[in-house]
């Protein structure tokens, strides 16, 4: 056991002994763990504020489907949603899509029915939009950015139906930490959403909520309800029903659900990890070679040296996750994600406006430091080996 | 102490083909000796150390140390027999990154002796040799002469009953050469078991045995 | 004498050991509650808008499926293959956050006698 313990302080000393190759294998390390971890930590802090979507959200979102494409159902279809077994409520949404200004900043326009807003919000600097002559907002933190809004400020008529077009004010800003998504929507009442999309009696989809048990049987009525209880639509309709447990599921998954490219991206930055790793261990890899022949030579057998460099893999590897861990809190706590938030959250700006939602979790943290010992150690103890199995006169030379 | 019978060595050159380092050696060195190989270069001086240092296998032939046959040891068993040995390189051998101290006690380290004791050691040793002052610096910060006696400080560190020197004092100018021998001369008096190989004929007044090297063949004398 | 110094400077084993517990103490922190009233602003806004965003995305540009499941139950913009089965969706590429579609096979023309054409989530 002190054979073991003296031989590991060594491990120790080898890293300090070659500074540069040390810091060349650390710097490696941390250029792959560092955007790892980002990523994983994002992922995390997206699927809490994920959760809390759903939880807020309705029971269940109906909207319309023909020929496999998904279209707005007409608004009359709430009252015969509402009377339905089980349901409390069904409130019809608009949720589009629009581009605005110069730069044709996006723009997600959502419309409730007016009736449906609370009293008062804290959640909005300003106030919430009101049904009248002009047509009233309130925007996010990134598109209040973008196109330099303020509370008051008019937006010029950026639409045209045979309706003719309206002057548009912004009555409120969301603030900026009350969720990511809210960054570049415009928020106003359902009639307002209808006008600039010309859908006048059609909603995007409606949030049914309901009794509690009653969500498979209210599924299941919607499901089974007779098309041509879709008027307005030319029929042939299905009613696409996606409920909270069918998300809730998504969400259970957690980072074992994660699709492919994120993973198979980092496949490959370990791969080439590997590889640089190599190439780093290659620096000065003769006076390696040689001080393990001197090693050889005095007395140290081929599996002290190996565990020698085990412990040199471990402490470096270690060493290198603490600080890609420490790296990514500060990157993304104090410099709110600035330049690699947007890597991993799409239409996110350089420098986010909005506070990147993250969390750094144990998991990310022990898959950071095994998946830096296995780099590490595929890439020098190849080498370790190599020079310690030789006779020691040969190392030597 | 140690013997060899029969000794072979044979290096495999791919465009020079076999080149024959030692030719039916057969040496005999008992406990408390000092041994001169001598030779011109390329007789297989080195050649021959490195096998009674358990550092390389004979091709063919024995070598009998502490009653074993090093040419039928394990690798593992050739490197705990290398902790008897105490080795001294003509090149000084020594770690550059590494301070004197460490340099000197790095071989007890597998023997699990804790850092303390291994310093105290280096500082025995150093003090020994005259050295004590230099135990923190680094090897580049030595002299020739100084560096070699560092190197010997460690082939003693772990008090092995048989050293090995391979032309110890070939880098080395007149004056260090001569403080090496003297320094020698003292470790050979304290009982220790000496194989130099050499050219210089300060230590020929030392040895009790001399043998010669000629193309790989031994000779007395 | 002493035992020799340190080979680095105490200053540094001290960074590195604050390193070490500071990441330690960053992932073994349990998930940060919102204070009071964040968590009141956060689920009164998506109360307000009726439950939105699901995935890593802030936009509806190319991919509302991304953005939330609810308004699209999968990524029409999927391209491939790649090695090992992955399908791409421009829109996808180094997300951190990914999910499988609300597969549309989900839904099935009933086959109840007289009931015609209509859909039934399985």
């Amino acid at each position: 056991m002190r054979r073991c313990v003296e031989v590991a302080k060594t491990g120790l000393t080898a890293i300090l002994l070659h500074p540069v190759r040390s810091g060349a294998t650390c710097c490696a390390l941390l250029a792959i763990l560092v955007p790892y971890l980002v990523g994983m930590g994002v992922a995390k802090g997206i699927e809490h504020d994920a959760a809390r979507s759903l939880e807020a959200g309705g029971d269940l979102y109906v909207s319309g489907s023909r020929l496999g494409q998904r279209i707005p159902l007409p608004v009359e279809m709430g009252p015969r949603l509402e009377v339905l077994e089980g349901v409390q409520t069904a409130m019809p949404r608009i949720v589009g899509r629009l581009s605005l200004g110069r730069d044709k900043v996006e723009v997600i326009v959502v419309g409730i029915p007016a009736e449906d807003f609370p009293a008062k919000v804290t959640c909005v600097e300003g106030r919430l939009p009101r049904n009248g002559a002009l047509n009233e907002f309130v925007v996010g933190t990134e598109l209040a950015r973008r196109l330099n809004l303020q509370v008051g400020a008019m937006l010029p008529p950026f639409y045209r139906n045979p309706r003719g077009e309206h002057v548009s004010r912004i009555v409120g800003i969301f603030a900026s930490d009350v969720s990511l998504w809210q960054s570049h929507l415009m928020f106003g009442t359902f009639d307002t959403a209808a006008e600039i999309f010309a859908a006048e009696g059609m909603a995007t989809d409606f949030v049914v909520t309901c009794q509690p048990g009653y969500e498979v049987a209210v599924s299941r009525a919607i499901q089974n309800m007779n098309v041509e209880a879709a008027p307005g639509t030319g029929g042939n309709v299905r009613f696409r029903v996606t409920s909270r447990e069918q998300l809730a599921v998504l969400l259970a998954g957690g980072q074992l659900h994660r699709e492919g490219i994120f993973n198979l991206h980092f496949v490959l930055v370990f791969v080439i990890g590997i590889l640089v790793v190599q190439v780093t261990s290659g620096l000065g890899l003769a006076e390696r070679r040689r001080e393990i022949g001197i090693l050889k030579a005095t007395g140290w057998q081929t599996d002290e040296i190996l565990f020698r460099g085990l412990i040199e893999c471990i402490l470096l590897s270690v060493g290198s996750a603490a600080l890609s861990i420490l790296v990514a809190f500060v990157w993304l706590r104090w410099f709110n994600g600035y330049l690699i938030a947007g890597v991993f959250i799409s239409g996110l700006a350089r420098a986010p406006s909005i506070p990147v939602p993250f969390q750094l979790t144990p998991v990310p943290a022990f898959l950071a430091v095994t998946l830096g010992l296995v780099i590490t150690l595929t890439g020098s103890l190849w080498s370790s080996w190599r020079a310690a199995i030789v006779p020691p006169g040969e190392a030597m030379r | 102490m140690i013997q060899t019978k029969n000794l072979y060595k044979t290096f495999r050159d791919r465009k020079k083909g076999e080149l024959h380092a030692l030719q039916d050696v057969s040496l005999t060195v008992s406990a408390g000796r000092f041994v001169l190989l001598t030779g011109p270069s390329g007789s297989g001086k080195t050649t021959l150390l490195s096998l009674l240092g358990a550092m390389t296998r004979p091709t063919r032939g024995s070598i009998t140390f502490q009653g074993r046959n090093l040419a039928e040891c394990s690798d593992v068993e050739l490197a705990r027999l290398r902790r008897d040995v105490g080795f001294v390189f003509q090149n000084f051998s020594l770690v550059p990154r590494l301070a004197v101290w460490e340099n000197i006690t790095y071989p007890l380290i597998p023997r699990g002796i804790p850092v303390a004791a291994r310093f105290e050691t280096a500082r025995r040793l150093l003090r020994r040799l005259n050295l004590e002052d230099r135990i923190e610096s680094r090897p580049e910060q030595l002299s020739g002469g100084e560096q070699q006696r560092v190197a010997v400080a460690r082939a003693l560190a772990a008090e092995p009953q048989l050293i090995l020197a391979d032309e110890p004092t070939s880098n080395l100018d007149l004056r260090a050469a001569g403080e090496l021998t003297e320094l020698f001369e003292e470790i050979h008096g304290s009982g220790v078991t000496m194989v130099i190989s050499t050219h210089s004929a300060a230590m020929l007044d030392l040895a009790t045995d001399v043998y010669t090297l000629t193309e790989g063949k031994l000779s007395c004398g | 004498m002493a035992m020799p110094n340190q080979r680095l400077p105490r200053c540094v084993w001290f960074g590195v050991l604050l390193t070490t517990m500071a990441a330690t103490v960053i992932v073994l922190t349990p998930i940060r509650q919102p204070s009071g009233d964040l968590d009141v602003r956060r689920t009164e806004f998506q109360t307000l808008v009726g439950g939105l965003g699901f995935g890593a995305t802030v936009d509806l540009a190319h991919c509302a499926f991304s953005f939330d499941p609810r308004l699209q139950s999968s990524c029409d913009r999927l391209e491939g293959p790649l090695a090992g089965g992955y399908f791409l969706c421009p829109n996808h590429v180094g997300r951190a956050i990914g999910y499988p579609a609300l597969d549309p096979t989900d839904f099935h023309i009933s086959a109840a006698a007289g009931e015609g054409d209509h859909a039934t989530m399985r």
